[in-house]
């Protein structure tokens, strides 16, 4: 990819949100649980890849590729499937006093990332928002994004699950964004 | 990136599939099926606020019942 990705300035917030919720939302214990910021860099260049793959199939006989756009439904999925495929979180071993969110972080840690752009794309437009996503459908959303990280899906080059994905993303958008 | 049709046109093709379409309309089509859902780049988006939120009502966007969710407004 020759061209610098629209949404790689979101990095360092990316970045930011990660080792938040590593202080905050998970239990501390080197041993069984690693968290890896070194894997941002591979995770930047998998999200170029990933547009790039896109773009290159929406838009096939484009002379510019690099002025072509992507809706931010498949932008927030490209994202997510760059996380689960390179896993900030590396979990060993299970241990006292371990949560929910301890047991799936690299999921957990997607489902955040997912609503913090769809908040800041709202933001971005101006608009005051709430994300009212209902704790069964989160759990589902978390049981897919592990699904897809143990899949042999997530070891290809295959985009058909961001494309599935973007839908997912899309549906959020409208039914669970509630503007204020 | 060059598209013609105008607002007006995306809406009433939308709201009436099975109308025949005008010559114009025709004419840029393709463009139109390509790029109706890309009005911003996300060069212009910045998701800053949208860490901060979420980390500050962080059991709420984790999905945590006892999270009160009328409080969250962004």
């Amino acid at each position: 990819m020759s061209y610098t990705r629209n949404s790689a300035h979101w990095m360092p917030d990316i970045i930011k949100l990660c080792d938040l919720f590593y202080e905050r939302g998970l239990t501390k214990n080197d041993s069984c649980l690693k968290y890896s910021p070194d894997s941002f860099t591979a995770m930047d260049a998998h999200c170029n890849d990933l547009v790039d793959c896109i773009k290159r199939e929406i838009y096939p006989n484009h002379p510019k590729i690099c002025d072509c756009l992507l809706d931010h439904h498949k932008i927030v999925a490209v994202h997510v499937l760059s996380v689960l495929k390179n896993q900030p979180f590396i979990k060993k071993c299970h241990f006292e006093n371990e949560t929910y969110v301890d047991t799936m972080p690299n999921e957990h840690y997607c489902l955040l990332l997912l609503q913090t752009i769809l908040l800041g794309w709202h933001k971005s437009y101006g608009k005051t928002v709430r994300l009212t996503m209902p704790v069964k459908y989160k759990d589902c959303l978390l049981l897919l994004f592990r699904k897809y990280r143990m899949s042999r899906s997530s070891h290809t080059d295959d985009v058909a699950f961001a494309y599935a994905l973007s839908n997912i993303v899309y549906l959020i958008d409208t039914y669970f964004v509630i503007y204020a | 990136m060059p598209c013609e049709l105008k607002v007006r046109d995306v809406g009433e093709l939308s709201a009436n599939p099975r109308r025949s379409l005008t010559r114009d309309q025709l004419d840029h089509i393709e463009e139109y099926l390509t790029l109706k859902n890309h009005a911003k780049s996300a060069k212009d988006v910045s998701i800053a606020g949208g860490v901060d939120h979420v980390i500050d009502n962080l059991d709420y966007y984790l999905g945590v019942p006892e999270a009160n969710a009328a409080n969250v407004i962004y």
